[in-house]
């Protein structure tokens, strides 16, 4: 890990100072001891979470406002679990957690987070819902699609290899064909696929942190930094290419066509004059790109053709697939930075994290420059990254605001916010919760792998995908509330059928626990990840004091109180 | 500004300048579970100003056969055209019920909306957006509720009978449409029949006291209270579980609209609406008459034309259609040209809708087609201004925008596009 974080560069400004690592060593200690580490010298390399953590505090004072207390190791758990693996501990867990008096307990349980098949699937859940949106895709399955995700992450293939995939996929080589989903994705509001449009706006937001759609007819109205000639220069990047049907081993694939001729030209729906202007591909505030030119006729490997695909000499997508995700741009560098942020700390350093632009600006500039210049030195290694995060003290505050001061701005990141448990995610910690993934991992026994296990997950998503998730196109992150939510948890199959007692599920244990106070312990445990409080626990043993006639029902209504609680909506 | 209003606001990430725009919220600050009277209006509830009812001919209505027919033409097909109750103004004959409550409808018949295709057709009729620009826009049913549903409203902004989507986009699931099946219960509206009355009491007074207990110390915010409030909107939608129970409507009524589905899902758009529901919108699918389009449009329309006629009537008769806009629209209408199969394909460039309520004239013709159909003579409308129109009706600013989380402003209708005035009486 060290050794990553000490990788310099390529930029010009850093390339002169690649020094000894005693040096470095050196150097990062006299930085600290003037404040803030300076590491857009390039001298220092002050671990990340140090970095984040001084300019995090740094900007409490200049804000005046007061950090929360650092979070208990219960809290600890449940978000790093939630925030990594996707659901929450087991009892086991939770007990051998909080009774675990090493100092360093936190850390292996990141690392060992990081390194679950757990963490893969989450990851694979949640890119999947920022990149398709859970919108419909042709000619690659979902299946196909979730594998390569998954396995994209297990092996924590780079960002910048990642997303140089999605783009430069031509559906030739089998191992990469699942990559094609991502241009394939039918919009709802369109039949087409590998529509221009739908992927100028997602490499704008999904890749640049930038939302150039109010910038496609004109202009953007409010925003002065995105401009109709930025949308078309990404447009020119895709507007050449289109879905080719070919037949690989007597079977119809679909794979990815360039041309090697077409314009881009746009007009602006303000202009009186009708003005027309083109454009070749262009990164939004870069230059045109100049192609090379190619006499007539030779412009092709693989020359148009019927019932050929053709190849042109210079692909406009494979340019864009080398000078996108590249360390010297600093748009793409940041947007992963700030995406990562956002995904552990509720909200992003540029929020919401596709509009970055001058009049929305970083709550913390420098950190987010920093930030976007380590991910590029760490190689874009996305599990490194996430664990600096989870390290911070930033991170590690609590959810409880400081008592007795007005509760700071979320952008001072002063208190731990409240994330709402993504649709998916939602469903892995109730049948955490309510024992029924006990219940599977016993009826597997030794077939209980963490793939046979999610299978059986798997089947109980829908319903709570369709009544947790953000509409298809709309990215999840805000809160989502509905009525149907409250009848869905209040009457419907799913939640009901948990609570019904079945040998190891959480009714079923308590139903086993005579005594109050070992029910109020195991109810707390399983649902909420923690101890109950001598308040909480009196309340359960009132609860159920003259319950002796109908103590299972008693029991369900307790487990779905809490089940149904925003402590338990919530990631916290 | 309320402290409510701001709550909504910020949940939706919608702007403080919106909100005073005139945007209230369908749910908020406590309610009293027991606080509605199941018929009309009484305190504490404000009724919406304006209400919204949104019949969709799914598939694609032929207004050669409906709203605008060319008896004897080339093109005009077997059926005549009927006198109605406005001297002068002569529907198909296939629509005899509706034909005597011309007097309460605008007959729009110069549509020319150029887009030929189901889904984009149907977006475009609901949005007023064109498809493919890469947002999506909410429905006018989801827009109007957002607006016009006021605050503490104990019953969802919008039911969809026989609808299945999620149409909300960036307003965010709670302004999404319940979808009520209408032939059959609501899902998850009944409590299980193992969970006694007193459990259920029980275990929802627990539920809350345990979210007073975590938000306090200032951990609330307006997210918590918007989960908690969707499990007091279900209770609501619960003890309102005659809402959707067409068996206490009177045989008479359940005669006279029909027993088939779409009379039903009529019966029940009254019953919603005369609950006070804000907006409804009615699904009637099959339309898609690439063959057999007569045979095919005397079936449907047979199902259409009373519950619709009966519905019209009651909707007037019963001071409803005072304040509610009626639509009965589809994705584009149908070519005069009859194909070999004697059927009518896909035509968005001359065709009609009807429409219904205050600012819309009564027993009014709109535009004019020519002798063929195939063209408009007379006051073209296209759909951006349509949509205009519609908000306007519903007296929502059409040229406000919405500013999502703060920042992003997204004109609510197509600023190409205009209210056309003349529409408007």
């Amino acid at each position: 890990m060290s050794s990553r974080h000490r990788v310099l560069t390529n930029s010009p400004r850093t390339q002169s100072l690649r020094l000894g690592t005693a040096r470095l060593a050196f150097c990062g200690l006299v930085c600290l001891t003037f404040g803030l580490s300076d590491v857009r010298t390039g001298l220092a390399q002050t671990p990340l979470r140090q970095v984040i953590d001084e300019h995090i505090s740094a900007g409490w004072k200049t804000r005046n406002v007061t950090a929360a207390a650092p979070c208990s190791d219960a809290e600890f758990l449940r978000r790093i679990y939630l925030d990594l693996s996707g659901t929450i501990p087991t009892t086991a867990a939770t007990r051998a957690f909080l009774n675990d008096a090493a100092p360093d307990k936190r850390e292996k349980l990141v690392d060992q987070l990081l390194a679950s098949p757990e963490y893969a699937r989450n990851m694979q859940l949640l890119f999947d819902a920022m990149l398709l949106e859970r919108q419909y895709a042709n000619y690659v399955t979902e299946a196909e699609w979730t594998e390569y995700l998954r396995e994209s992450f297990a092996t924590n293939k780079p960002w910048d290899q990642f997303v140089r995939e999605l783009i430069a996929v031509d559906g030739t080589d089998p191992k990469l064909h699942a990559a094609m989903r991502f241009q394939l994705v039918r919009t709802l509001d369109s039949y087409r696929v590998l529509n221009p449009n739908a992927i100028t706006r997602d490499v704008g937001r999904l890749f640049l942190g930038i939302n150039l759609q109010c910038a496609q007819c004109h202009d953007h109205p409010t925003i002065k930094d995105y401009h109709q000639a930025d949308y078309f220069g990404i447009y020119a990047f895709f507007s050449r290419s289109s879905v080719f049907m070919a037949t690989v081993d007597t079977k119809t694939v679909a794979q990815f066509a360039e041309s090697a001729e077409g314009t881009v030209t746009f007009t602006s729906v303000f202009d009186k004059e009708k003005k027309s202007h083109t454009t070749n591909p262009r990164l939004p505030g870069r230059p045109e790109i100049t192609e090379p030119m190619f006499e007539k006729g030779k412009e092709y490997t693989v020359a148009p053709a019927n019932g050929v695909r053709p190849v042109p000499i210079h692909s406009r997508r494979g340019e864009l697939a080398r000078s996108l995700p590249a360390p010297d741009n600093v748009a793409f560098n940041r947007n992963i930075a700030n995406r990562l942020w956002c995904q552990m700390l509720g909200r992003g350093i540029v929020h919401p994290v596709e509009l970055n632009h001058a009049s929305n600006p970083p709550s913390h500039p420098e950190l987010l420059d920093i930030l976007g210049q380590r991910m590029a030195e760490m190689k874009y290694d996305i599990k490194a990254f996430l664990r600096e995060l989870a390290l911070t003290r930033t991170y590690q505050l609590s959810s409880v605001p400081a008592a007795g001061v007005s509760v700071a701005a979320p952008e001072s990141f002063a208190t731990a916010r409240l994330k709402p448990i993504g649709p998916e995610q939602f469903a892995m910690t109730m049948l955490q919760a309510t024992g029924m993934t006990d219940v599977q991992r016993l009826a597997l026994g030794d077939k209980a792998t963490p793939d046979a296990l999610y299978a059986t997950q798997k089947g109980h998503f829908p319903p709570f995908v369709t009544f947790f998730a953000s509409p298809p196109g709309q990215a999840e992150g805000s809160f989502q509330s509905s009525l149907e939510q409250g009848l869905f948890l209040g009457n419907g199959d799913s939640v009901r059928s948990w609570l019904g007692r079945q040998a190891g599920n959480l009714v079923d244990r308590l139903s086993n626990l005579p005594e109050p106070t070992p029910v109020a312990e195991e109810l707390y445990l399983s649902v909420y990840t923690r101890m109950p409080s001598p308040e909480e626990t009196a309340e359960i043993a009132d609860y159920l004091k003259d319950r002796a006639g109908d103590r299972t029902e008693a029991l369900q209504e307790l487990v779905w109180s809490l089940l149904t609680s925003t402590e338990f909506r919530f990631n916290h | 500004m309320s402290h409510s209003k701001l709550k909504i606001e910020r949940q939706r990430g919608i702007s403080r300048r919106t909100v005073l725009g005139g945007m209230v919220g369908a749910a908020a600050g406590g309610l009293c579970l027991n606080g509605f009277a199941p018929y009309g209006w009484t305190n504490p509830v404000t009724p919406p100003k304006k209400r919204l009812l949104v019949i969709v001919h799914s598939g694609g209505l032929s207004q050669l056969e409906s709203w605008d027919p060319k008896p004897g033409a080339a093109t005009g097909g077997p059926n005549l055209a009927i006198s109605t109750s406005v001297p002068g103004t002569q529907v198909s004959e296939l629509l005899p019920h509706t034909s005597q409550q011309i007097h309460h409808l605008t007959l729009l018949r110069s549509l020319d909306t150029k887009e030929d295709n189901h889904g984009p057709g149907r977006y475009l009729m609901l949005s007023g957006r064109r498809e493919g620009s890469g947002l999506v826009y909410p429905t006018l049913p989801c827009v109007a509720s957002s607006f016009l549903t006021p605050p503490s409203h104990p019953l969802p902004g919008y039911f969809s009978i026989g609808g299945a989507g999620r149409e909300a986009a960036f307003l965010g699931t709670r302004y999404d449409p319940v979808n009520v099946p209408g032939d059959k219960p609501l899902a998850n509206l009944a409590r299980s029949s193992k969970l006694s009355e007193a459990s259920e009491v029980r275990r929802q007074s627990l539920r809350q006291k345990l979210n007073d207990r975590f938000t306090a110390n200032q951990r609330g915010s307006s997210d918590t209270s918007a989960y908690s409030q969707s499990f007091v909107q279900a209770q609501q939608l619960m003890q309102h579980n005659t809402l959707f129970d067409l068996s206490q409507e009177s045989p008479q009524d359940v005669e006279r609209y029909g027993k088939h589905r779409m009379g039903q899902r009529c019966l029940l758009a009254r019953r919603l609406l005369e609950r006070g529901v804000t907006c409804v919108q009615v699904a009637h699918e099959g339309y898609d008459s690439h063959a057999e389009n007569f045979n095919l449009h005397l079936d449907l329309l047979e199902q259409f034309d009373r519950p619709f006629a009966c519905l019209i009537s009651d909707l007037a008769q019963r001071g409803i259609l005072d304040n509610t806009i009626v639509l009965a629209l589809g994705e584009f209408g149908r070519t005069p040209n009859i194909n070999q199969r004697m059927g009518r394909d896909h035509w968005s460039r001359a065709w009609s809708i009807a429409m219904a309520g205050p600012g819309i004239g009564k027993g009014r013709i709109f535009g004019k087609t020519n002798d063929q159909g195939t063209e408009v003579t007379e006051d073209p409308v296209n759909a951006a201004d349509l949509y205009h129109t519609f908000l306007d009706l519903l007296d929502i600013d059409s040229t406000q925008k919405y500013t999502i989380d703060g920042h992003e402003d997204i004109p609510i209708a197509d600023p190409a596009g205009k209210i056309v005035e003349k529409l408007i009486v």
